[in-house]
Order: C-alpha cells, then sequence, then structure tokens
C-alpha cells in the first residue's frame, strides 16, 4: 500500500516523465531538472507524508487509549492548536526565518499546554466522551482564537501562515525529514517498546494496578509520546487532522486489540492515508494545491458522524 | 441559594449598575476621548461621532450579549449538556461559511445582504445537525457530537475557501474571529427584532426549559412531547445566534460561559436564569469590545478574540473545578 501511493505520489504529475527516464533518475545526476524534482521535490515529501502518516496515526491510538475514549484525535483534543498557536507565536517573534529548531520547539510547548487539559480530564472520574470532546473542542477554538488574533495582527505574511495552518506537504526539503527524524521517528519506535505496557493499561486501570503496573507512569508516558509525534507533525506540516481518529478504528477493525499490532498497523496505514490525501489534494483542484490537511479534514467529518451514530446504537 | 428571589433582585440590580457604567465607558472611550457633557449633548442632538458610531455599536453589543448567552442557556437546557454552545454545535459555523463564500465572491455589494445570508446559513447548518442526530428521536448527546464534527468540516472548507483566495482573506478572517468594526444603525435594526421577539419566545418557555432539566421518563409522564418543544426551543436558539452572526461574525464563549455564571449566582430556575444571563452577557461583550479597542490602539482586537481570550480560562476552570467536586 504504501509503496503503491508512495511510487504515485513520487512520479505523477512531473512533466515528462515515462518509464523510459527511469535509468536517468536512477544517475543522480544533480543538473538534469527531472532528477532534481523527483529527488529533491518529490521524495522528500513523500517520506514526510510516510512519517508524519505514522506519526499523528500512533498518536491517534495512544490518545485512544488512554482516554477510553474512540472519539479522541490530536485535532479534536486542542492539541493541535495549542501547537499551531505556539509555532505561530514563535514565527510573530523571531520572524519567518529556518529557524525551523525554534519552531520544533515551540510545538511540542504548545502540544503539551493544549493536550494537558485533555490529560487532565480522562485522568479523572465519571467523565463521559461527549464532555471530553467538548472540552477538546473548547480548548481548540481559544486556541484558535489566540492565533487568528496574532496572524491578524501580522497581515504581511497572512497568507504564508494561513496555508501552513491549513496543514500542508508541499514545499517539503530534505530538512524537514531530517526534523521528522529527530522528534516523530523516536517517538514512534518509543510507542512500539512500550506497545506491551499499554496492552495491560487497556485491561483496565484496577486490572492494570492488579497486575503491579504503575498506572500514572504509563499514562504520563503515553502522553509524552503523544506530545512528541504531534508537536513534530505539526511543526512541520501544520495541523492535520482526523488521521489519528480514523486509521486506529479502521486498523483496529482488521487486527484486534493488541497494541503490539495496532501500532505498526496504524502507522502503516496513517502513512498510507496521508499519502492518498496528499496525491488526491495535488490532482483535485490541479494546477493548485490543496492542502491536505483540508482532504483529511473532509474525509474526517463524516466517519467521525459514522463513529458516533454506531457508538450511540451501542450504548 | 437560601433566597433565590432575593438574590435575583440583587443580581440584577448589581448587573444593571455595572451595565451602565460599562456603557458609559464604552461611549467615551475610543480614538477621541468624548467627555460626558458632550457625550450627552450628541445623543440628544442625534449627531456627531458618539451617536454615528459608538452608541450603534454599544446597542449591537449589548444585543450580541444577549443573543449569545440567551441562545446558550437554551441549548445546554435542550442538550441536557452543561457544555453545549452555539459555537461548539455548528450554529455559527454554517452562518461564518456562507458569509465567507459572499464576502470571496461578491465583495463590492454584499455588505448589506450579508446578514440574511448567515442566517440562511446558519438554519442549514442547524438542519443539517438535527437531521443527522435525528434517530427515532432526538439525543441530546447525539445532537452535540453532530453539531461538533459538522462544524468540523465546515471549518475546513472554510480554511479552503480563505487559503485559496487569500487577498481578499484578511476581511473573511476578521469577520470570522467576530468583529464591531463599523457597525452601523443599520446592523442594530437587522438584530434588535430577533432579540425582541426571540428573547420574550424564550421567557414564555422558561417553564418547558425547566421540565426539560428532569430526567426522560419523568417529562414523558407530565405529558410533554419532548421532540416538539426541544425542536421549537432549537429554533429559538438558532434565531438568537444566527442574527448575531449574521451583524458580527463568530463571538464565542459568551454562550458557553454566561449560562454557567448565571446558573451559579441564581441557580437552575430559567426564569430566573435568562434574565440574568441576558444581562451578565450584554456585560461581557461590552467590556470586551472596550477593551479590544483600548489595549493596542489604533489596531483594534475583534470582539470575538477578547471573549475567548476572557471566557476560556474561565471555562477551563469551571470545566475541571465541577468534576473534581
Amino acid at each position: 500500500m504504501i509503496v503503491i501511493a508512495g511510487a504515485v505520489g513520487l512520479f505523477a504529475g512531473v512533466k515528462g516523465l515515462g518509464w523510459r527516464q527511469l535509468p536517468e533518475i536512477m544517475s543522480l545526476d544533480t543538473s538534469n531538472l527531472l532528477v532534481y524534482k523527483v529527488w529533491f521535490v518529490r521524495l522528500p515529501r513523500v517520506v514526510l507524508a510516510i512519517i508524519v502518516g505514522a506519526g499523528l496515526a500512533i498518536a491517534g491510538c495512544l490518545l485512544q487509549g488512554i482516554t477510553r475514549n474512540p472519539l479522541s484525535d490530536p485535532e479534536l483534543m486542542g492539541i493541535n492548536q495549542g501547537a499551531s498557536f505556539l509555532v505561530v507565536l514563535s514565527l510573530a517573534l523571531f520572524g519567518l526565518k529556518d529557524v525551523t529548531v525554534t519552531i520544533l520547539i515551540a510545538a511540542f510547548i504548545g502540544a503539551a499546554a493544549g493536550g494537558s487539559i485533555v490529560y487532565t480530564l480522562s485522568g479523572l472520574a465519571g467523565y463521559t466522551s461527549t464532555r471530553l470532546v467538548l472540552a477538546g473542542v473548547s480548548v481548540s477554538l481559544f486556541m484558535a482564537a489566540m492565533t487568528t488574533g496574532l496572524i491578524i495582527l501580522q497581515d504581511d505574511k497572512l497568507s504564508e501562515i494561513l496555508y501552513w495552518m491549513a496543514g500542508k506537504l508541499s514545499g517539503t526539503t530534505w530538512t524537514d525529514v531530517q526534523l521528522s527524524a529527530v522528534s516523530i521517528v523516536p517517538g514512534a519506535l518509543a510507542s512500539l517498546f512500550l506497545a506491551n505496557q499499554f496492552n495491560v493499561f487497556s485491561l483496565g486501570e484496577d486490572t492494570a494496578r492488579g497486575l503491579g503496573q504503575n498506572v500514572t507512569r504509563v499514562r504520563r508516558a503515553a502522553f509524552l509520546l503523544v506530545i512528541l509525534l504531534v508537536g513534530g507533525a505539526v511543526a512541520l506540516c501544520g495541523p492535520i487532522g482526523f488521521v489519528g481518529l480514523m486509521v486506529p478504528h479502521i486498523v483496529r477493525s482488521w487486527v484486534g486489540t493488541d497494541y503490539r499490532i495496532l501500532i505498526p498497523m496504524s502507522a502503516v496505514a496513517g502513512a498510507s492515508l496521508l499519502l492518498l490525501a496528499d496525491v488526491g489534494g495535488q490532482w483535485v483542484l490541479y494546477p493548485t494545491d490543496t492542502p491536505v490537511g483540508i482532504i483529511t479534514a473532509l474525509l474526517g467529518t463524516p466517519f467521525f458522524l459514522y463513529l458516533m451514530r454506531r457508538k450511540m446504537e451501542g450504548s | 441559594m437560601h433566597h433565590p428571589k432575593r438574590r435575583f433582585v440583587l443580581i440584577l440590580t448589581a448587573g444593571s449598575v455595572l451595565m451602565l457604567i460599562m456603557a458609559v465607558l464604552s461611549l467615551r472611550l475610543g480614538a477621541v476621548e468624548t467627555p460626558f457633557r458632550q457625550l450627552v449633548e450628541e445623543i440628544v442632538q442625534r449627531d456627531g461621532v458618539v451617536y454615528d458610531y459608538r452608541l450603534p455599536r454599544l446597542m449591537i453589543a449589548v444585543l450580541i450579549g444577549i443573543n449569545m448567552s440567551l441562545s446558550g442557556s437554551i441549548l445546554q437546557g435542550v442538550a441536557r449538556n452543561p457544555l453545549a454552545a452555539p459555537d461548539l454545535m455548528g450554529i455559527t459555523a454554517g452562518g461564518g461559511l456562507v458569509t465567507v463564500i459572499m464576502i470571496l465572491a461578491v465583495p463590492q455589494y454584499s455588505a448589506g445582504l450579508l446578514p440574511f445570508f448567515a442566517f440562511a446559513g446558519a438554519i442549514g447548518a442547524s438542519l443539517l445537525i438535527y437531521l443527522l442526530a435525528y434517530n427515532k428521536g432526538i439525543k441530546p448527546q447525539r445532537l452535540i457530537l453532530c453539531g461538533v464534527a459538522v462544524s468540523s468540516g465546515i471549518h475546513a472548507v472554510v480554511t479552503l475557501l480563505v487559503v485559496k483566495f487569500a487577498p481578499s482573506a484578511a476581511q473573511a478572517l476578521v469577520w470570522l474571529k467576530g468583529s464591531l468594526y463599523a457597525r452601523s444603525w443599520e446592523h442594530v435594526n437587522v438584530i434588535w427584532p430577533w432579540t425582541l421577539v426571540c428573547g420574550l419566545l424564550a421567557l414564555l418557555f422558561s417553564r418547558q426549559l425547566n421540565t426539560l432539566l428532569l430526567n426522560e421518563d419523568t417529562i414523558r409522564g407530565l405529558g410533554m412531547r419532548t421532540d416538539r418543544v426541544r425542536l421549537l426551543l432549537i429554533v429559538l436558539a438558532v434565531g438568537l445566534a444566527g442574527s448575531v452572526v449574521a451583524v458580527a461574525g463568530a463571538i464565542g464563549f459568551v454562550g458557553l460561559v454566561i449560562p454557567h455564571l448565571a446558573r451559579l449566582l441564581v441557580g437552575l430556575n430559567y426564569r430566573l436564569l435568562l434574565p440574568t444571563s441576558a444581562l451578565l452577557g450584554a456585560i461581557l461583550v461590552t467590556a470586551a469590545d472596550t477593551a479590544g479597542r483600548m489595549i493596542m490602539p489604533p489596531i483594534e482586537i475583534p470582539v470575538g478574540i477578547m471573549t475567548a481570550f476572557i471566557g476560556a480560562p474561565y471555562f477551563l476552570y469551571l470545566l475541571l473545578r465541577t468534576k473534581k467536586s
């Protein structure tokens, strides 16, 4: 799946490219425009889509796990918006230069701030999923209002920031991929290592405690991983929603609830989804690019409605 | 809450005094500070900066505050959830979408017509939400979650539009966050009938709202046709919130926070709750608008951002506090 989608993303739409040019591309001759397009424009974008998609899907898995709520998603819980706010703030303070490390740090802090409210709520007994969703949405709204306020004050940079705010993959460079390698990839690997712990945790807090697990520590670890994954994703591509909502559900219906399988499978599915959404976004309003975050949101909304209806039938 | 009635009167009096102070401040302050005597003169003579610009603006702020907080109070009763609000449930999003389309598509002539389109959008979105949530009757929870989903979908479309047509996006963006900039008597005339009619109807229905707070079986036992009453109340809430979107854009958190504050002050009885909410809402929006003008002149911070700034922290505090007890 990844391979097919990746190949499409890599080669589709590059002018004058056919199978015959394949050896030419492999030659790595950077003076050739075609080679440059594939290796320095398309490939980093595809790689980043894979990494970010995987990261967001894993973050969704973890969030749904720690909040015990099937409607959890970094976008709905205010984590994305928190990260965006601080990123825009740092852009406003330090200018739109290539200070990507600052942006990354800002995104982490923002993700933590946005997520902490949800984390606190999910730790208290007796909350319902409606309550959690509403709390998350209101955090999102608040952060979004602050972000818009900042953007309005900075209106000379308006369109650039706005485009970023919609969640985009265009203009990806290898630097972005390198940055994702230090934030999202370790986060993803760490969650794989902790998969067994999450399995125990998902049995319910009391059972987990009975089995000798330090429940608080697992929750905290999962939360930190979510921040790492989401913060990294937002810093690089802007807020992209609903990947974390859709993917874990689809994957769970395929492979069950064992986190050791669920996490890697979600990663694969998330990567494919984001790749396809990105390819779709390039194609829908060709020749202009539709930000990938908008595509995922438009896919995610009906999915959310469907999930909610099914869940309500059940209860 | 030993003497809710006496408390109610006390709060109403205190609130009115506060409202009066805020109103005078809002009229006095601005790019040019107007002394009190001149202020009265201008209003009596119906001429000058105060009468032409600040007075309609103040009136719109008051009406918006009343509408949003009444709408929030009603929705919280209908949805039986203290977290329901017009801005969380997709009502304002629908109006926002249509207005952004209008601003981007026909920027020249839409200013006067904008309210009607916004209103149509709000009604359309609420209808969609109601239909999506309808499944052998309306469950409050489903209504809320549908609203959240629909508004996030609409939000994606709005973002797409704003991104694609960035040159005129600044205007759309300011509008989306709710601004009272350059509002005139024309806008006052759009909104006040809605406030009057829907507000009075809401007061008339306060008994039904009180009943809706009881548990489902009890309500049915009392012989109330819940679905019909709910629909009617939702229509009222949409009318109130939709007219706000029409004149000022999406002003967040007023409808969410004010009903809470009012409940804290006068208790659950809707007969007391609705007037208190209305008064507090008017105070909040007026204060937010005045503050937004004063903080960073000559730049004006949209009132919607100010209300979010004031409302959201209080809301989070409420959320965490009520859960602990």
